[in-house]
């Protein structure tokens, strides 16, 4: 049982740490994806629209 | 009802935390409002004009799969399954890392330049393989999501401590309305703009509330509770008597890889990815999310079945007492923990999140299914008849009718299982099928319409993985069991998955080969 106890935490500790990682960085980068996003469908949007 | 009510009675939720749920309620309707002047044609609104970009790619993924059904459905497992339940969140994970590195099918239906699936399955096998695929895949999506609705309401009905009888279906009428409004104004625009607000307030949500749950109950005594409740069983998922076991882990292995692969709403974001290698590494970061969307709302399981093991009246309530007593739905204890644990204000926010985390499943699933019903089922019907701006306008109806249907399914369906399985078997139905068609059709040259054909067929047999479908089944030949038990084998949800996989290959295999296509289709090439 100890084992699975030691891997259930560690997959725990690691996982919160990437997933906190990943957090900042799609929210500073993401932002700038939105702006690209848009720049995009304001070049594809129909003219009649 | 009046079990419950007294059990919710005693959550911090306040009126501030009613004004920051407002709040972002108002954010999500303008912003639906916002995305719909983005909306020029029917490429606009389901992929978005296919310029999303890598981080923008991860938010809308994890936005879409980290749904509140998820935390819900996770919740539940963690507090009747323990630690052991992590198993599932680290295969889901490893599997999404697998997907990333190796692209295996998402990149090559990128390549395809389809809108949805079943186009690709139109390209491949035929027209008439894309409407049987189309409807087989809204079925089992539908039907999937049956149950998303009642469940994020549990949540907030559990979280706010609302009194009323019909707080319920009043939480469920007035979350569907929102999600409806905003989805049919903007398309996908609109679901990938909101699934970034909500990945930043999802994010925030979930490391506050974990941090608050491990400061309250104390690292230490969380497992120490659970040791001495549960057992090994709580941390091994293979040990004897374990609630899960090794057919279990296998079905789960399997699931992890249809989720990232083959998972219309998770495949939509492939799609509208702005190249091949966006989608890898969409995939491969989305790997990280894959696993946590599980293991944080698993953590709060436990932690609610410690909190709760400490209070003999909310134990008598969930767990039962010596005198067999009807005990509580266990999909309410983690709503009920945070509301008992989290401040006034922090409380409101985590609300907001996990709204957040509704809509943004909401929306995408209902956007998925109904352009999946327009762009495989009505337009190879209608064929020029149907406008680009035609297509449009039935998408925005499909919307509208498929939310209008699942809370009908919410109303009737009498959910035995835990919700996990109920979600794993109904979303079988469709990617079991799929997983043969896609991985012959890419990957197989000789895979034939018929092979394509026999396997969709047998991917619908999992239906039988529902304890409410065998029970229907044997009443009908005159038993009383709930579950069907051949040669001492029960039938239950993963061997029938399990069962349904290797019946739908062979299907495949041995129609395309019994029946071969004599002008196969070999696919675009790599730029």
């Amino acid at each position: 049982m100890d084992f699975w106890i030691l891997l259930w935490k560690l997959v725990f500790i690691v996982g919160m740490i990437a997933f906190g990682i990943l957090a900042i960085w799609v929210t500073i980068f993401g932002a700038r994806d939105i702006v690209h996003l848009l720049a995009t469908l304001r070049g594809t949007e129909d003219p009649e629209g | 009802m009046e079990l419950l009510t007294s059990v919710i009675a005693d959550t911090n939720f306040s009126a501030v935390d009613w004004g920051v749920v407002t709040i972002y309620l108002v954010l999500s309707v303008g912003i639906g409002i916002f995305a719909n002047r983005y909306v020029g044609n029917l490429s606009d609104y389901i992929v978005a004009g296919r310029g999303v970009r890598t981080a923008l790619g991860v938010a809308t993924l994890t936005g879409t799969e980290m749904g509140l059904v998820t935390v819900m459905y996770s919740a539940q497992k963690g507090f009747t399954g323990g630690f052991a339940a992590f198993h599932i969140g680290l295969i889901s994970g490893l599997l999404a890392l697998f997907i990333g590195v190796t692209g295996f099918i998402v990149t090559r239906l990128r390549r395809e330049e389809v809108l949805t699936i079943p186009e690709y399955y139109g390209r491949r096998y035929g027209k008439g393989v894309q409407i049987f695929g189309g409807v087989m895949l809204a079925f089992g999506g539908i039907f999937n999501m049956g149950m998303f609705l009642k469940a994020g309401s549990m949540f907030i009905v559990g979280i706010t401590g609302m009194q009323n009888e019909s707080a319920l279906t009043v939480v469920m009428v007035v979350l569907l309305g929102l999600v409806l409004f905003y989805t049919v104004m903007g398309g996908m625009v609109s679901v990938i703009l909101t699934d970034y607000v909500q990945f930043v307030v999802l994010s925030f949500g979930l490391f506050l509330a974990t941090g608050l749950a491990i400061y309250h109950l104390g690292w230490g005594h969380i497992f120490d509770v659970i040791i001495a409740e549960k057992g090994e069983v709580a941390f091994n998922p293979v040990a004897e008597g374990s609630s899960f076991g090794f057919d279990y882990v296998m079905w789960m292995a399997f699931l992890g890889l249809v989720n990232c692969a083959l998972w219309p709403t998770a495949v939509a974001r492939a799609l509208a990815a702005e190249s091949e290698a966006s989608v890898k590494k969409q995939f491969m970061f989305s790997s990280i999310t894959f696993a946590i969307r599980n293991i944080i709302p698993y953590f709060w399981g436990i932690c609610a079945f410690v909190f709760i093991m400490g209070i003999p009246a909310l134990k008598a309530a969930f767990i039962g007492g010596e005198d067999g007593a009807t005990t509580l739905d266990s999909l309410y204890a983690m709503p009920v923990f945070l509301g008992q644990i989290l401040p006034v204000g922090i409380i409101g926010l985590l609300t907001a999140a996990m709204i957040a985390a509704f809509m943004s499943t909401h929306d995408s699933y209902l956007l998925c299914w109904s352009s999946v019903l327009t762009n495989d089922v009505a337009k190879p019907l209608l064929g020029e008849k149907l406008s680009d701006k035609g297509a449009v306008l039935l998408t925005r109806f499909f919307v509208v009718a498929i939310g209008l249907l699942i809370l009908f399914i919410s109303f009737v369906y009498p959910l035995k299982a835990d919700l996990w399985d109920f979600m794993a078997v109904t979303g079988g139905i469709y990617f079991i099928g799929a997983f043969a068609l896609l991985a012959a059709g890419l990957y197989w040259k000789p895979a034939s319409r018929f092979g394509a054909i026999c396997a969709l067929c047998a991917g619908g047999l999992n239906v039988l993985g529902l304890p409410a479908v065998q029970g229907i089944l044997l009443g009908a030949l005159g038993y009383s069991a709930d579950r069907i038990d051949l040669f001492h084998v029960t039938f239950s949800s993963e061997r029938v998955g399990l069962g349904t996989v290797t019946l739908a290959v062979i299907c495949m295999i041995v129609g395309s080969l019994l029946v071969p296509d004599k002008h196969p289709y070999h696919g675009k090439e790599e730029s």
